[in-house]
C-alpha cells in the first residue's frame, strides 16, 4: 500500500530530523560547558556574551542558509512536509516571544496572582486553536489566513479586511520583538542599541529572506531547544540552592509559604511602614503640584537653582553639582511636560505608599497593590468588595481575550498549513501546547524562587552591603532596578526598591548568584525568543502583502516565482521598517502588544470559526462582523488607553469611558462577541452563500478519502 | 436530512467539540470565579486557587486537546471505512450531505 510505504518515510524522516536536533542540543551544551570553563580561566567578560551571541545567530543563520528555497510551497508552508512533533516545537518558539520569556515570570513578580491571567490566557487559547480552527484550516490547505476568508465567503472585502489585520497586528508585534533583541544585545555585550537591533535583525532575515517559512520552521526548532535549556538551567539551580529540588515546577510549593511568610512579616516591619508613610507624604505633595502647576514649576525652578548654588557653595564633588545640573537642563518647560511629571511622581509614589513595595502579596487572587484585606470598618469594606469584583472580572476578560487572540494570531494558524495531514495538524497542536506550557509551568517558579532570594537576602541589608547585583543593574539602566533611601536608615526596606518587570528573568543569575555565562545564556535564550517569534511575524506581514493583496487582488497572473520574489523583498522592507520603528524606542509600545491580541481576536475569531461552523454565514455577514469587532475594539482603546487618549484629546473621565471597569487591554472581551452578533445578524439578513462556499465547507468538514 | 454517515460524523464531531469547548470554559471561568474560596485548601504546598491557575489549568487544557485528537482520529477512522463500504469507491462525502 502506498500509505504504509509513506508511513515508513514518514517516520524515517523523523528519525533523521531527531537526530540532528539530539546533536544540535549536545553541541549547544558542549557550547555552555565550554563557556563555564573559559570564565573558570579568566576569559573577559565581554568575550563570553558576544561568544555566545555570534555563535548562536551564526546556528540559526547557517540553518537558514542551508533551507534556502525559492519554490512556492517550500517558501510559504515549508513544503508541508513538518512532522507534528517539530511543528510542535517551531510553533512554541513562533508563538514564545520576547514578551513570554522574560515577561512573564516578571509580571508574576510584581503582581502575583494577577499575572497568573496570561499563563492561563496564553495557554487555554490552544484549546480554541486546536478544536475550532487548526484541522479545518489544514484541510483547506492554501497558504495564509485570509486565503480562507477570501474562499469561504468569497469576493476581495473580506479577504482585503483579514490582510490588513493581519499586517496590523503582526507589524506592531514584530517592532517589539525587534526592540527587545536590541535591548537584549546592548545589555549583555555592551554593543550600543541601534547594533544590536541590526545583528538581531541580520539574523532574522538571513532565515525568513532565503528560505522563507521552511527556513523559519527549521530555526524555530533549533531556538525552541535554546530557549528552554537558558529558561530552565537557571530555574533548576536556583531550585537546587533554595530547596535542593531537581524539580522547581513541583517542589516550588515550599518556597511559596515561606515567601508568604517574608511577606506577613514585612507588612508589619515598622521601618516599612515608615516608608510608605513618607510616600504617602510624597504622593499628597505632587497632588499639590498638580493642583497649581504654574506656580509649582516656578517653585521647582527655584529649588532647583538654590540647590545648585548651595552645592557649588559647599565645595560638593563635581559629579554631585553636575547630575544636579542635569536635572536642572531636563527640567519640563510647558505646562503640559510638567503636569506629566507630576502624574508621574504621583503615581508612583502612591504604589510605594502601599505595602510590600506596592505588590499584592504573591498568593492573594485579586487584592490591588498591597492592600491586605482590612476588617472592621464597613465603607473600606465596601470598596474592598468593589475591587475586589472589578479585579476578578478584569482577569476573566484578560484570560478570555488572550485566549481568543492566541487562537486567531495569523503566525501562529499559519504553522498548522505546514504539516502533512490533518490528522497530524491536530496531533501538533498537543505538542506545542505541551512544549508552550513547560515553559509556563517554569515562570512562576522562577518568580518566586527570585522573589524569595530578594525578600530574604537583599531586604533588610545595609544599603552599602547590597549585592553586586543591585548597582550592577541601576548603573545600566537606573528604570531598571534602583534603590533609594526614602527613610534615610541606611538599610534596605522593600519599599525603597524598584524593580522592572523584565530585569526578574534577565537578573536572575545574578540574584541567584551564579556565574556571568548564566546570565549570558539567559540573554542568549531571550534572543531565541525574541528572533523566533520575528521570523514567524515578519513572513506572515510579506505574505499578507505578497500573497494576498499582490497576487489575489492586483495581479492574478503572477506566477509563483514571482510571487516567492515580491515576498522576499517584503521581508527586507518590512524588516528594515520595523527596525527603524524599534529604533526610535518608542517604550509605550508595550501597550499596543497587548492591545494587538484583543484586535487579532476581533478581526478574525468570529468570521473564522462561524466560517466553518455555521453554514448560513456569508460575504456581508462576515465583513460587516470583522469591521464591527475591529471597530469596537479600537474605539474601546482609543477611548482608554493612556497614550492614544491624549493624543486624541479624551478628556472624560476612565469612570465614564470604561464598560464595567474593563481595562482596555481587555477590549476583544467587547469586540469578539459584537463581532459574532453583527455577522449573525447580518448574514440572515441577506442571501445565503453560494454553491461553491458550501462545497468548500463539505470539503474541510469531512475527511477526505486517502487523507489517512 | 440525511443520514448517511457523513451527516453522522459532522454531528459526532460537534458533540465532541461542544462538550469539551464546555470543558475548556468551565475551567476557564471557574478557576477565577472562586480563586479567593479556593485559597484555603492545599495541594503540593500550595494554595489550591494558586496551583490551578499556575499549572492545574494547564494540565487540563492539555487534557482537552489530547482528548479531541483521540475521539477526532476514532470519529475519522470510522467514517472513511462506512464511507468506503457504503460508497464502494465512490465518494461518500458528497454536498448536501451534512
Amino acid at each position: 500500500m502506498a500509505g504504509a510505504g509513506r508511513r515508513v518515510a514518514d517516520s524515517r524522516y523523523s528519525w533523521m530530523l531527531a537526530r540532528r536536533y539530539a546533536l544540535f542540543l549536545l553541541a549547544f551544551l558542549a557550547l555552555i560547558g565550554l563557556m563555564a570553563v573559559a570564565e573558570r580561566l579568566g576569559l573577559p567578560r565581554a568575550w563570553i556574551g558576544a561568544s555566545f551571541l555570534v555563535v548562536t545567530v551564526a546556528v540559526y543563520a547557517g540553518i537558514g542558509f542551508r533551507c534556502r528555497t525559492s519554490s512556492a510551497v517550500e517558501y510559504f508552508v515549508a513544503g508541508r512536509r513538518v512532522p507534528a512533533l517539530f511543528n510542535g516545537m517551531a510553533t512554541a518558539a513562533d508563538w514564545m516571544s520576547a514578551a513570554s520569556f522574560i515577561g512573564t515570570a516578571g509580571v508574576l513578580y510584581l503582581e502575583g496572582y494577577a499575572g497568573l491571567a496570561y499563563i492561563m490566557g496564553w495557554t487555554g487559547g490552544y484549546c480554541l486553536l486546536a478544536l475550532l480552527l487548526a484541522p479545518y484550516l489544514r484541510r483547506f490547505g492554501e497558504y495564509t489566513v485570509p486565503d480562507f476568508l477570501g474562499a469561504r465567503y468569497g469576493g476581495q472585502l473580506p479577504r482585503l479586511i483579514g490582510a490588513g489585520a493581519a499586517i496590523a497586528v503582526s507589524f506592531v508585534y514584530v517592532v517589539v520583538q525587534i526592540y527587545g533583541v536590541g535591548l537584549i544585545t546592548s545589555h549583555l555585550t555592551g554593543f550600543g542599541f541601534e547594533l544590536g537591533v541590526f545583528v538581531g535583525l541580520g539574523g532574522v532575515l538571513v532565515c525568513s529572506f532565503l528560505g522563507g517559512m521552511r527556513a523559519v520552521t527549521w530555526t524555530q526548532v533549533a531556538q525552541y531547544l535554546v530557549l528552554m535549556v537558558a529558561f530552565l538551567l537557571p530555574l533548576t539551580w536556583l531550585s537546587l540552592n533554595q530547596t535542593g529540588s531537581w524539580l522547581p515546577m513541583l517542589s516550588h510549593g515550599t518556597q511559596l509559604e515561606r515567601v508568604s511568610q517574608l511577606e506577613r512579616e514585612l507588612a508589619a516591619d515598622p521601618a516599612e511602614q515608615e516608608v510608605m508613610s513618607l510616600m504617602a507624604f510624597r504622593a499628597a505633595a505632587a497632588e499639590r503640584k498638580l493642583r497649581d502647576v504654574r506656580t509649582a514649576m516656578v517653585e521647582d525652578e527655584q529649588l532647583q537653582l538654590q540647590r545648585i548654588a548651595s552645592l557649588r557653595a559647599e565645595n560638593a564633588p563635581l559629579a554631585r553639582i553636575q547630575r544636579a545640573e542635569r536635572e536642572f537642563a531636563q527640567r519640563p518647560r510647558t505646562e503640559a511636560q510638567a503636569r506629566r511629571l507630576y502624574q508621574r511622581e504621583r503615581d508612583s509614589a502612591l504604589v510605594r505608599a502601599d505595602r510590600l513595595g506596592g505588590m499584592p502579596p504573591q498568593t492573594l487572587p485579586f487584592a490591588i497593590g498591597g492592600s491586605a484585606h482590612a476588617a472592621g470598618d464597613a465603607a473600606e469594606d465596601d470598596a474592598e468588595r468593589r475591587r475586589f469584583d472589578a479585579a476578578r472580572m478584569n482577569f476573566i476578560a484578560l484570560v478570555l481575550c488572550l485566549m481568543m487572540g492566541t487562537a486567531a494570531m495569523p503566525h501562529v494558524l499559519t504553522r498548522y498549513y505546514t504539516t502533512p495531514s490533518v490528522s497530524q495538524a491536530r496531533r501538533s497542536v498537543a505538542w506545542s501546547l505541551l512544549f508552550i506550557t513547560l515553559l509556563y509551568m517554569a515562570a512562576p517558579a522562577l518568580a518566586v524562587l527570585v522573589k524569595f532570594e530578594v525578600l530574604q537576602h537583599v531586604v533588610g541589608v545595609p544599603i552599602d552591603d547590597l549585592p553586586a547585583w543591585v548597582s550592577r543593574w541601576s548603573r545600566l539602566d537606573p528604570g531598571l532596578v534602583s534603590v533609594r533611601d526614602v527613610n534615610g536608615d541606611g538599610i534596605l526596606q522593600l519599599g525603597e526598591l524598584t524593580m522592572a518587570g523584565d530585569v526578574i528573568v534577565l537578573a536572575a543569575p545574578d540574584i541567584g548568584g551564579l556565574p556571568y555565562w548564566v546570565t549570558c545564556l539567559v540573554a542568549v535564550g531571550g534572543m531565541a525568543a525574541a528572533l523566533s517569534t520575528a521570523d514567524g511575524l515578519l513572513l506572515t506581514v510579506a505574505n499578507a502583502i505578497s500573497h494576498d493583496v499582490y497576487y489575489r487582488v492586483v495581479r492574478p497572473s503572477a506566477s509563483a516565482a514571482a510571487r516567492v520574489i515580491a515576498s522576499k523583498v517584503l521581508v527586507m522592507v518590512i524588516a528594515f521598517v520595523a527596525a527603524l520603528t524599534a529604533a526610535l524606542k518608542i517604550t509605550d509600545i508595550l501597550q499596543f502588544v497587548s492591545a494587538a491580541f484583543s484586535l487579532a481576536a476581533a478581526a478574525f475569531f468570529p468570521a473564522l470559526v462561524l466560517g466553518i461552523f455555521w453554514r448560513r454565514a456569508n460575504r456581508a455577514g462576515a465583513t460587516a462582523g470583522m469591521l464591527a469587532g475591529l471597530g469596537v475594539c479600537a474605539w474601546y482603546m482609543g477611548a482608554n488607553l493612556p497614550l492614544l487618549r491624549s493624543w486624541l484629546g479624551i478628556t472624560r473621565p476612565l469612570a465614564e469611558t470604561q464598560w464595567w471597569g474593563v481595562e482596555p487591554i481587555a477590549a476583544g472581551v467587547f469586540g469578539v462577541p459584537v463581532g459574532f452578533v453583527v455577522l449573525v445578524v447580518v448574514s440572515l439578513l441577506t442571501a445565503r452563500p453560494d454553491a461553491a462556499a458550501m462545497q468548500l465547507l463539505d470539503r474541510i468538514r469531512l475527511p477526505q478519502p486517502g487523507e489517512r | 436530512m440525511s443520514t448517511g454517515p457523513a451527516h453522522r460524523f459532522w454531528r459526532h464531531t460537534r458533540r465532541l467539540t461542544g462538550a469539551l469547548l464546555g470543558v475548556w470554559l468551565a475551567v476557564s471561568l471557574l478557576v477565577p470565579w472562586f480563586a479567593r474560596d479556593l485559597a484555603a485548601w492545599q495541594v503540593f504546598g500550595f494554595p489550591l486557587s494558586y496551583w490551578l491557575a499556575a499549572e492545574g489549568a494547564l494540565l487540563l487544557y492539555l487534557a482537552i486537546i489530547v482528548a479531541y485528537v483521540i475521539g477526532m482520529e476514532r470519529l475519522e477512522a470510522a467514517f472513511l471505512d462506512s464511507a468506503h463500504e457504503a460508497a464502494g469507491g465512490t465518494d461518500g462525502a458528497g454536498p448536501g450531505s451534512a
